[in-house]
């Protein structure tokens, strides 16, 4: 099992996903032993059941759903946060990975 | 006991039935005049009875509503006049008080020079009269113009006064005249200046003593009551004496170059709408024309100002229709020579005008707008979008969708009155009783003071009352720290807030603490001080220190005569000088003439020790001083030009450091990126501030935008404030309750932050650019089944740009971005066929949200053709969510 497990959520899961691959390249870049996936809005309760994950990030198109998420994940102790929008608009996987790491720490 | 003293006092007003002060009504029934009024505001405020606006107060039981309604009634002739609260308030004061002039008014002539609306204020004037109830709905209105004629006197006069049968050849009838026709109304004379002496002494007859004698008439004499009001364009000089002797009253009408730069732009505006509706049409405008516009000079006033918008108009609807392109754009080379000198003027241009206008906006649009609704409605939605809807909607485009309940038409209607009853909320944020007595307190302070006030001075003077009465009830004193200096600076206006905060006092019964008295004298003294920033008598002065035996005056004298100016001082330093000799003589140049640096000093340097002396004489001196090290002709051309129109040392700094950065470009590409800050002010920095930032905070990413509140007190020390934050922030805006101009940085009042539509301007200016370039740059190679990703993603931010202008919400920018990213991979799942979700309670969503729904089917709809897809009603859904759920709330 990967040290670290990330979880992306944006609507349909979609763009998220090309934000997935530039931030497992950079992860890799960097020796280290992630699982980053992401995934729609509906499927995040399947995976939050049978996944552990470390950190959660939001689409910024979906930022009112943190809210929601905070309650899910209040007992978890799992960070949350929206991803920045210059951070999205870029595909700035280097930025986001950072970020998540932060969290995490 | 207190409800049985209320109801008494309510049963006194009752019986009464006339207007008493809170004193009359403590002594009729013996008791605490400081109770009854809190009783009798209570009553105010259960609309148990009401208030007569004046001093002392009066309050009356309510049975009837007549003197409101009237109120109400009064401002509607003439608010169609751009500027009626502005630069014509004084004339329309003026026409008011001729029409209500007892018993029948009085006569009226209107100066003005050609095209100032001379006409059309008449025609208000008679508007009011009806409304007022000064002249019965079907009383007349007569125009005339008394050029036409005028070759013949004869003529001229008959028509005026009518015509005796046989009085001349050809009359073989009794013709009654245009005063006849007139009577118990108004007959305008245009023109009067061309009336021949036998009208005029007939007109001078009827205006003393009421009575005309037709022509040919003998012996009869005849009555009318009639209102004369004349018009001309000669000069109150030049006329008759006896015209202005016979004539009480007399309105100038102020020429379009006197008019303000707002009701410029409003000229423009409400024309081009106009326009647009009568063509039926879209309007663009390029950016260029619509400055040239607003600084030109027309010759002739409004009316050549209109006649030139109308004849641009007709050029471009030509090239329009025989190019059969598809948007009716009005470019710059369409404009008359005339408007295109304006441009000349656009270093110049007021810096007031760049709030107007959008400053990164290369096109301007004025569409067509729904009948009857103008005066509700700007800009919230029109017709032909919300009829482009309906009917697109009609044919079926959408298959299965159908519109309910609600006719279509109803169906819009209903909903854009919606829009524009949220939109102001301006008058639901004040307290109807606060908003009474600030109107009272107005009106006093502008009779005692002499001047005028503004409805953005009310309003914030509202604000920071309102917060200042929450404070006293808490008991939360703010200090005022240089009372006694406001004291003595404005002693008129101090003696004025104490006698206004005695109103507040009894309004309210609480007691206003001395220091808020404080905060009051500034509310008053505002304008004038704000006046006497702008009309700065002095310069700035700007010295050039050069070395070498004549590089600074050769340097300097260049530019003196290339721009006619005599502003400017330059003093040469030959390579022998020693430092110390050279400073001297600069400080001697200075002490000789002390008082022409009062408005600062900028000193233009080459190199070395020349940029120490600034910091030197500052300290040396006491003086402000800025100073600019290796400057060249053209960073000393635009000082000196800038200082010889009357800008401040701050302004000219900034300018010519642009210049410089643009010449050395290399030199100055370092700059870190700072973060944004929106500066909220007012005179206590925390009641209307705080105000202020409730209202903005919904609207902006708090990642990365501060707002900070701060005091305004001082000019001086607000302005050095700004120089230290500037220092870390990157001030995009400044949001107070004091106008203010400072290093270029958009000033908003907080009469325009509790605008929506000036709201979302402030938003625009301050928010990040989309990262529109990064975004095709990363999709790019991503997506391979949409052709261009540039095309795509500049088709999606143009969609969401509608979108937001139909649903009329403000999203933040990072959602913006998110679900245009969404939308473009929505497209590539569609076009692969691996996108199929559903929308858990679809149909209940739909129905609640119809209209978003629909807009947003309509506006994809282009989106679907080009890409020919078919866009799922799930997937609007989660749109819809999108933009729904992450919409800017206002809480207040």
């Amino acid at each position: 099992m990967a040290e670290k497990t990330i979880m992306l959520v944006c609507s349909a899961g979609m763009s998220t996903s090309l934000l997935v691959t530039k931030m497992q390249a950079a992860s890799k870049a960097r020796g280290m032993d992630t699982d980053i996936f992401a995934v729609s809005a509906a499927e995040a309760d399947k995976y939050l059941a049978s996944k552990e994950v470390d950190v959660l990030l939001l689409g910024p198109q979906v930022r009112f759903m943190k809210g929601q998420f905070e309650k899910k994940l209040a007992d978890k102790n799992i960070p949350l946060d929206i991803i920045n929008m210059q951070d999205y608009g870029k595909m700035n996987g280097e930025n986001v990975l950072n970020r998540a790491i932060e969290l995490m720490n | 006991m207190a409800t049985n003293r209320k109801k008494l006092v309510l049963d006194h007003l009752n019986e009464l039935n006339k207007a008493v002060t809170a004193k009359d009504i403590a002594a009729a029934l013996s008791l605490d005049r400081t109770n009854i009024s809190r009783y009798l505001n209570e009553l105010y405020k259960e609309n148990q009875i009401k208030k007569l606006p004046g001093r002392p107060v009066l309050y009356q039981a309510t049975l009837s509503d007549e003197d409101t309604e009237e109120e109400d009634h009064n401002k509607k002739a003439f608010s169609r006049l751009i500027g009626y609260d502005a630069s014509l308030k004084e004339m329309v004061q003026q026409a008011e008080s001729a029409i209500l002039y007892p018993p029948n008014g009085l006569h009226t002539i209107i100066f003005g020079q050609t095209g100032t609306g001379k006409s059309l204020f008449a025609e208000c004037m008679y508007q009011y009269a009806v409304e007022s109830k000064a002249l019965s709905a079907d009383a007349p209105f007569i125009t005339y113009n008394c050029a036409d004629y005028a070759q013949n006197p004869q003529l001229l006069f008959g028509h005026i006064f009518g015509v005796k049968k046989g009085s001349y050849t050809g009359a073989n009838q009794d013709r009654t005249g245009l005063l006849h026709q007139a009577d118990n109304g108004i007959l305008f004379l245009d023109e009067i200046h061309r009336l021949p002496p036998e009208g005029q002494e007939m007109l001078f007859t009827f205006i003393d003593k009421g009575i005309y004698r037709p022509l040919g008439e003998s012996n009869e004499t005849y009555h009318a009551n009639v209102l004369i009001i004349g018009a001309t364009t000669e000069k109150a000089d030049v006329l008759l004496s006896t015209f202005t002797r016979r004539i009480p009253m007399s309105i100038t009408l102020p020429e379009l170059a006197e008019r303000t730069i707002e009701e410029r732009y409003e000229l423009i505006d409400s024309f081009l709408k106009r326009e647009s509706q009568r063509l039926n049409q879209k309007i663009t405008i390029e950016r260029e024309v619509l400055l040239a516009f607003m600084l030109y000079q027309p010759e002739g006033n409004i009316g050549q100002f209109q006649r030139d918008l109308k004849l641009v108009c007709a050029k471009a609807f030509l090239n329009f229709r025989t190019k059969k392109s598809n948007v009716l754009k009005i470019d710059q080379k369409d404009l008359p020579l005339q408007v295109q000198k304006g441009l000349l003027f656009i270093k110049e241009m007021p810096k007031s005008m760049e709030r107007l206008i959008q400053q990164d906006k290369a096109e301007f649009t004025y569409q067509p707008l729904t009948e009857g609704m103008e005066s509700q409605i700007k800009n919230v939605m029109n017709d032909t979008t919300a009829n482009n809807l309906v009917r697109k909607t009609n044919e079926n485009l959408l298959g299965n969708y159908q519109l309910e309940g609600l006719g279509h038409k109803n169906y819009f209607n209903e909903y854009v009155k919606n829009l524009s009853e949220t939109s102001d909320i301006r008058h639901q944020m004040i307290d109807p009783i606060l908003k009474e007595l600030i109107k009272q307190m107005y009106r006093i302070a502008e009779k005692r003071l002499n001047r005028s006030y503004t409805p953005k001075i009310e309003f914030a003077f509202a604000l920071h009352l309102q917060s200042a009465l929450e404070r006293i009830a808490q008991n939360r004193l703010i200090e005022f720290p240089n009372l006694n200096d406001i004291r003595k600076n404005f002693p008129k206006e101090f003696q004025v807030a104490i006698d206004l905060s005695a109103m507040i006092e009894e309004t309210y019964s609480i007691e206003i603490p001395f220091e808020e008295i404080g905060f009051i004298t500034l509310f008053l003294t505002k304008q004038e001080e704000a006046d006497s920033i702008k009309k700065q008598e002095k310069t700035t002065a700007i010295m050039v220190l050069m070395h070498g035996k004549t590089t600074a005056s050769s340097m300097l004298e260049t530019v003196k005569e290339l721009l006619e100016t005599m502003v400017g001082i330059a003093i040469n330093m030959p390579l022998s000088m020693k430092v110390q000799v050279m400073y001297n003589r600069v400080r001697q140049t200075i002490m000789e003439d002390k008082e022409a640096y009062e408005q600062g000093l900028l000193i233009l340097t080459d190199m070395g020790s020349l940029n120490t002396f600034g910091n030197m004489l500052a300290e040396d001196l006491g003086l402000r001083i800025k100073t600019l090290p290796m400057v060249s002709t053209p960073v000393v051309l635009e000082a000196v030009r800038m200082a010889s129109i009357g800008r401040t040392l701050e302004d000219i700094y900034q300018s010519c450091q642009t210049v410089l950065k643009s010449s050395t470009k290399q030199l100055t590409s370092m700059d870190v990126k700072k973060k944004k800050a929106i500066l909220v002010t007012c005179f206590t920095g925390e009641g209307v501030a705080k105000k202020l930032e409730q209202r903005i905070r919904p609207i902006l990413d708090s990642d990365n935008v501060s707002i900070i509140p701060l005091q305004f007190l001082h000019r001086e020390a607000f302005n050095q404030r700004i120089d230290q934050l500037m220092e870390t922030y990157e001030i995009k805006a400044i949001v107070g309750t004091v106008e203010f101009d400072y290093q270029n940085i958009p000033f908003y009042t907080a009469y325009d932050i509790f605008n929506d539509e000036k709201l979302r301007l402030l938003k625009n200016q301050v928010e990040e650019e989309l990262p529109i370039n990064e975004m095709i740059q990363s999709l790019t190679g991503t997506l391979n089944k949409v052709g261009s990703v540039q095309q795509l993603m500049h088709f999606l931010q143009k969609l969401m740009q509608q979108l937001k202008n139909e649903l009329n919400v403000m999203i933040p920018a990072g959602v913006e971005t998110g679900m245009m990213l969404h939308i473009a991979f929505l497209i590539e799942g569609l076009k692969t066929g691996t996108i199929l979700r559903k929308f858990s309670g679809l149909d209940e969503y739909a129905k609640k949200n119809r209209m978003t729904m629909d807009v947003i089917k309509v506006t994809l709809i282009p989106l679907e053709k080009q890409y020919q897809i078919a866009i799922p009603e799930d997937e609007i859904a989660y749109i819809a969510q999108m933009i729904i759920e992450n919409k800017v709330k206002f809480h207040l």
